[in-house]
């Protein structure tokens, strides 16, 4: 069941199970018989006294000499001294009340008391372990070497080591080391650690490869294109690494709340032993209520489980091709109400395409002419009524000797048969007879020897997800708004398509910087503005915002320096999924800051009362923190939907 | 200038402690520690290389008895 366990955890383990099993022989023997020999009256309490301390001694030394040595470092409210005053203290009592004849009590607790202690400092320690590592393998995208080709073969050097222009080889099941140009051989890439994504993508001859992508197929040759500092590996693997800087407003409040909690813990057990002690005379008794009180004045719980609950968030974040620059943007997504979006590239494609033919019945035809026209042209709309033919038609279109009509379109001819392809303006030119369309983006009419056929319309096209998203997000309570560069027509036809709740269109790149200042000065206390683009050309405004997102960032360093939250795969599904694995990141930090303190607080006041004892402190103290860690990473567990395998 | 260590710490309040110590450590500028990677980055100022490290670990060995530095 316990697996990784590290050399010295092996040892306490050891140690703990050892002194556990002294503990229950003695204690069972100390119920039934009696440790104290009657035989040699008064002194009988240092039999007990011996052998609990012995045990105390076996499970606690590392304790004591911690303490020992943080008090001469002047650090006073150490845990491991509060634990020995509190465990002494017990011992003092009991010594006490065995000298003046009281009653033999108390030894078994003293000892108790550090011996639970440190079960739960073991747990503490083999959970925070697995957690760390499983989030630490989680991002593990590291490649640890390189086989470099070379005159002598293949020699296997360090990623660093690499040069821009060398050329490497990479099998199946291994990981790009850097990135490059496939120059050799054609396989898939697995580039689910990078994006999420779990299809592979099919790469060959010619094209980028990432680094930090697992080959699956066959050997490729690549060549190297940005030394590994530069490489995309290093760059996420920097942020992610890092994003334990920008700290969240709930952590810093952990960090802060630690400071001030173990010296107020320890102030109200010293009034607790003075006050009602001296009103009352009654020492003993006061004297362990406050003892008990140092049981639970570490703030380990929160101090440890907090931070894991973010850490975890991250990894879990990362899990789905979604890097956070830091847990301040956890915080600031859970929030988020105002969604900025930048039009092209992140609502819609962001390329030309094909969204019409008219009439419907005689789009093959069209499509046809209208590519023997346009065959060999770079314009857009060329590009995009060739792409078109080609999903149509196998084989090439017709072929035409052309004349371009500069800012009307092409008239093409091969004696037989003439044909027209372009605007209004060509079609009165060519004197065709043609019924304009109302549609909105660009018209291409397609005419042949002087009839009308009908035409295309190409637009900018909505990506597939960009309703849904939008739609979802307004579920969320968000609201959307749409910046563009296109003009009011275009603007208003996408934004009433997707639904977006206000649009703001003909802005010049200067001008979305400024649009997002105008959202951030009118917003009100408690809106978090989140700007989505893709990266391209908005970097000032992705600083602006109160959250950036890049979306699309492998191989975009731009985005990823500017932004605050990058979106490894170019899907606008991953914006409602991260805000609600924010969301869930949030609820269990809070979960974990309740439930601590609650527990803490009743323990504290069950202790005044008299209530409970030592016991129940130590067994409280140490269970809170210990369910804190499970439900940290529970975030991980959960949010992915699927355990970790293996 | 920059370094990184790999180091072994238990807790992430040893790695708070710790990481207040060695910042203190002379010839060190700043120092972070990231708890989940187990590493540490500090920048020092040129110099006394082996030493500093040797400083680095004594004051992280102070703040935290298990602290470790790897590498």
């Amino acid at each position: 069941m316990l697996g990784h366990l590290s050399k010295k955890q092996t040892k306490n383990l050891a140690r703990i199970v050892v002194c556990l099993l002294a503990f229950v022989v003695a204690f069972s023997i100390d119920k039934t018989v009696g440790l104290a020999p009657k035989s040699i009256g008064r002194l009988s309490f240092l039999v007990p006294l011996a052998v609990y301390l012995a045990i105390y001694i076996a499970i606690g030394y590392d304790v004591i000499f911690k303490a020992v040595s943080n008090i001469l470092h002047g650090q006073v409210f150490d845990e491991n001294f509060l634990m020995l005053v509190a465990t002494l203290g017990a011992f003092g009592l009991a010594i006490f009340k065995g000298v003046t004849g009281e009653e033999l009590e108390g030894f078994d607790e003293a000892c108790a008391v550090l011996l639970f202690y440190q079960v739960g400092e073991f747990f503490q320690s083999y959970a925070t372990g697995r957690a760390r590592e499983d989030i630490a393998s989680m991002m593990d995208i590291r490649p640890d070497y390189a086989n470099l080709l070379s005159e002598d073969g293949v020699r296997t050097v360090s990623p660093e080591e690499v040069n821009v222009g060398d050329l490497i080889l990479i099998s199946p099941g291994e990981r790009l080391p850097l990135d490059g140009v496939c120059v050799e051989g054609e396989t898939a890439l697995d580039l689910k650690a990078l994006t999420g994504e779990s299809v592979p993508k099919d790469v060959s001859c010619g094209d980028i490869v990432i680094s930090g992508a697992v080959n699956l197929n066959s050997d490729i040759t690549v060549r190297v294109e940005r030394a590994f500092y530069d490489s995309t590996v290093s760059k996420i693997l920097e942020l992610v690494e890092n994003a334990s800087d920008k700290k969240s407003k709930t952590e810093s409040f952990i960090s802060k709340f630690a400071k001030y909690y173990t010296p107020t813990v320890v102030a109200l057990a010293l009034l607790l032993a003075i006050i009602p002690g001296a009103v009352s005379g009654d020492w003993k008794i006061w004297i362990y209520r406050a003892l008990s009180f140092l049981v639970v004045s570490c703030p380990c719980a929160l101090v440890i489980s907090i931070p894991l609950t973010f850490f975890s968030g991250i990894g879990a974040f990362s899990k789905k091709g979604i890097l956070i620059k830091g847990s301040s943007f956890i915080e600031q997504l859970s929030k988020a109400n105002i969604f900025v979006f930048d039009k092209t590239g992140t609502l819609t494609k962001g390329n030309f395409e094909v969204v019409k033919i008219f009439p419907q019945d005689e789009s093959d035809e069209i499509i046809r002419l209208a590519a023997c026209a346009e065959n060999g042209f770079s314009h857009p709309i060329a590009k995009s009524i060739m792409r078109e033919y080609f999903n149509r038609f196998d084989k090439d279109p017709l072929s035409l000797s052309k004349t371009n009509v500069a800012g009307q379109g092409i008239v093409a001819s091969n004696g037989e048969m003439t044909v027209a392809v372009g605007n209004e303006k060509l079609m009165r030119e060519q004197g065709v007879a043609f019924t304009p369309s109302q549609d909105v983006g660009t018209l291409v009419y397609v005419a042949k020897n002087g009839e009308f056929v009908g035409g295309i319309l190409i637009a900018d096209a909505v990506k597939d997800n960009s309703k849904d998203v939008i739609s979802k997000l307004k579920a969320m309570g968000a609201k959307s708004v749409m910046l563009t560069g296109d003009g009011e027509s275009v603007a208003r036809n996408v934004a009433t398509k997707l639904g977006v709740d206000e649009y703001k269109s003909s802005l010049l790149p200067q001008d979305k910087v400024q649009e997002v200042e105008e959202m951030l000065s009118q917003k009100k206390k408690g809106d978090v503005l989140a700007y989505l683009g893709d990266g391209i050309n908005d970097a000032p405004v992705l600083m602006r915002s109160d959250i950036g997102i890049a979306m699309g960032g492998v191989g975009s360093d731009a985005a990823i320096e500017a932004a605050d939250v990058v979106f490894m795969k170019d899907d606008l599904s991953s914006l409602p999924l991260s805000k609600k694995l924010a969301k869930k990141v949030m609820t269990v930090a809070y979960e974990n800051i309740v439930f601590s303190l609650a527990v803490k607080v009743a323990i504290l006041v069950l202790s005044a009362l008299g209530i409970t004892n030592m016991w129940i402190a130590v067994f409280g103290d140490v269970g809170v923190a210990i369910i804190a860690i499970l439900n940290a990473m529970r975030v991980n567990l959960n949010l992915n939907g699927t355990k970790k395998k293996g | 200038m920059i370094k990184t260590f790999k180091i072994e710490v238990d807790c992430p309040t040893c790695a708070m402690k710790a990481e207040d110590y060695i910042s203190k450590v002379r010839g060190i500028r700043s120092a972070k520690i990231n708890f989940i990677m187990q590493k540490l980055t500090v920048d020092m100022e040129d110099g006394d290389l082996e030493g500093v490290i040797k400083n680095i670990e004594k004051a992280g060995k102070k703040a935290d008895r298990d602290f470790s530095l790897i590498a």
